[in-house]
């Protein structure tokens, strides 16, 4: 039992470590073996994942790169040791010296490592130098070795931050299907990092359905805060009938800080009235919402209206639109541009998506597909309602 | 991203960026704009001719610049803008501030 516990705990170390390097980019760590081999006159340096069954060299300078069983005494010794583990010859050392590492034609004598880990204190790999030739590893020398160890620490507890990131974002979007008879929602977002500035919301009101889609300038963790932040204040407003009233007091709160950075927030803001379709809306700067009617008609809903963000004072108007019995409207981000030629024709092309399918959660499942499938270049955010004939 | 700027007059300067304006370049035509307001040449025409894309930072990077030169008492216009360039001005409606015209000398020649 335990031995399993430990057999999963490294392979989910080792998914970690890989993802890691994968995010990182291998050529920061190979520039980093480089110099630090360089620095302390050694010929060899290495970055490698360990687990139990296996040494997995990811970065190197002058080591072929590959996969080795974990069968050399060395690794368990160098994996246990804390701080800086160093043997000036291994010949000379009896644990060591009769490895055919040691004693073939490799004839490693030199090797010292320092072990890094992630942030829950799992040890999952090494950062290891070593040469032919014996050598007497002084003080300076241990201290660059930690450093360097520490400098890898640092980069997994920033790609760890990161991925806890991208967990809290995805929480913030809605999950559950809303229970307003004869109406159904969909939606979904494909960030092109793990966090982005596009999102989605919905959340019932009196009488009805309120909905959002953002697309906050500019991508990763700087632009999910202010997507949050848009978020929480439009919620905030969920009592006040206005949508025009929601939109201004997000515009309120962060006015200043969008326009000392001088971003923007793209915003579609509405309110479903459940007993006759009715939608009050605000877009502000958004401008890629269409009706698909049961006849097949379509209508882009587009305004005249700024984004939030740019301090030209100009106000939001509230707009209204009837969804009619068997209406569909999609809203969604200039990212579902990309997925097609660019241009204005997009728009188009979605209508005939919502025109093709049964659902709204189809038309969100045929987009999420299209952005996967393509790697979109840029965060692809849909937003889907549709009223039953 | 290169930017070449040409002055016109007393007070007036073609900014002239090419490439992509992102997130990477964005910045930098902020403070090219900033200086060149703060330089006296507070009407701005930012031609777009060697633009081939530009993001939400570039179109951040031109609103304030418009209200850099705005505050300067001089306007900020843009010229030649490719086809992407003017689908992004006209679904966020900065098409309505951000007027564009042919031509960076012809920007301003009318006031």
């Amino acid at each position: 039992m335990s031995e399993k516990v430990i057999s999963e705990s490294s392979v989910g170390a080792r998914a970690l470590g890989v993802e890691l390097f994968a995010r990182l980019g291998e050529d920061r760590f190979s520039e980093l073996c480089v110099k630090t081999a360089g620095m302390l006159s050694v010929a060899n340096s290495c970055v490698a994942l360990v687990n139990d069954q296996s040494i997995w060299f990811r970065s190197s300078n002058g080591v072929t790169i590959g996969n080795v069983p974990r069968e050399h005494p060395i690794w368990d010794v160098a994996m246990e040791t804390h701080g800086t583990f160093v043997v000036d010859d291994l010949q000379s050392d009896s644990r060591f010296a009769a490895h055919p590492l040691v004693i073939g034609d490799v004839g490693v004598r030199f090797f010292a490592s320092h072990v890094f880990a992630a942030q829950d204190g799992r040890r999952i790999g090494l950062f290891f130098v070593f040469q032919a030739a014996p050598l007497k590893f002084d003080e300076h020398a241990r201290s660059s070795m930690a450093g360097m160890a520490e400098w890898i620490d640092q980069q997994l507890a920033a790609g760890e931050e990161y991925d806890r990131a991208a967990e809290v974002q995805r929480a913030l979007h809605p999950t559950d299907s809303l229970p307003v008879d004869g109406y159904e929602l969909a939606g979904m977002c494909v960030p092109t990092k793990a966090v982005g500035g596009d999102f989605f919301d919905w959340y019932p009101i009196d009488g009805g359905i309120a909905f959002t889609l953002g697309d906050v300038m500019g991508k990763g963790v700087g632009a999910a805060i202010i997507a949050a932040t848009v978020r929480a204040v439009l919620r905030s407003a969920r009592r006040n009938k206005s949508v025009v009233a929601a939109v201004e007091r997000a515009e309120d709160c962060l006015v200043g800080e969008l326009s000392a950075a001088g971003a923007f927030v793209t915003l579609f803001h509405a309110r479903l009235r459940a007993s006759d379709g009715r939608i009050s809306f605000v877009d502000a700067g958004h401008g890629l919402t269409v009706i698909v009617n049961a006849d097949g008609t379509t209508e882009r809903l587009a305004t005249t209206d700024f984004p939030l963000g740019t301090a030209l004072d100009d106000g939001w108007r509230r707009q209204r639109v009837i969804l009619k019995p068997g209406s569909t409207m999609v809203t969604f981000s200039d990212g579902v541009l990309d997925l097609y030629d660019g241009t204005l024709d997009s728009v188009d092309r979605v209508a005939e998506i919502a025109r093709g399918a049964s659902s709204a959660k189809q038309i969100v499942d045929e987009i999420e597909r299209l952005a996967r499938r393509d790697g979109a270049p840029d965060d692809v955010t849909v937003l889907a309602i549709r009223r039953a004939l | 991203m290169e930017f070449t700027v040409i002055d016109r007059g007393a007070d007036v300067a073609i900014i002239q960026p090419s490439g992509r304006l992102n997130m990477v370049s964005a910045g930098r035509l902020r403070e090219v704009i900033a200086e060149v307001v703060a330089g006296g040449r507070t009407r701005i025409a930012v031609d777009l001719a060697g633009v081939d894309f530009i993001d939400s930072s570039g179109l951040g990077a031109l609103i304030s610049g418009l209200k850099t030169a705005r505050q300067a008492g001089g306007d900020l216009r843009i010229a030649a803008p490719t086809d992407q360039v003017k689908l992004v001005l006209q679904l966020t409606n900065m098409e309505r501030v951000l007027t564009a015209f042919d031509s960076a000398e012809t920007a301003f020649s009318n006031d």
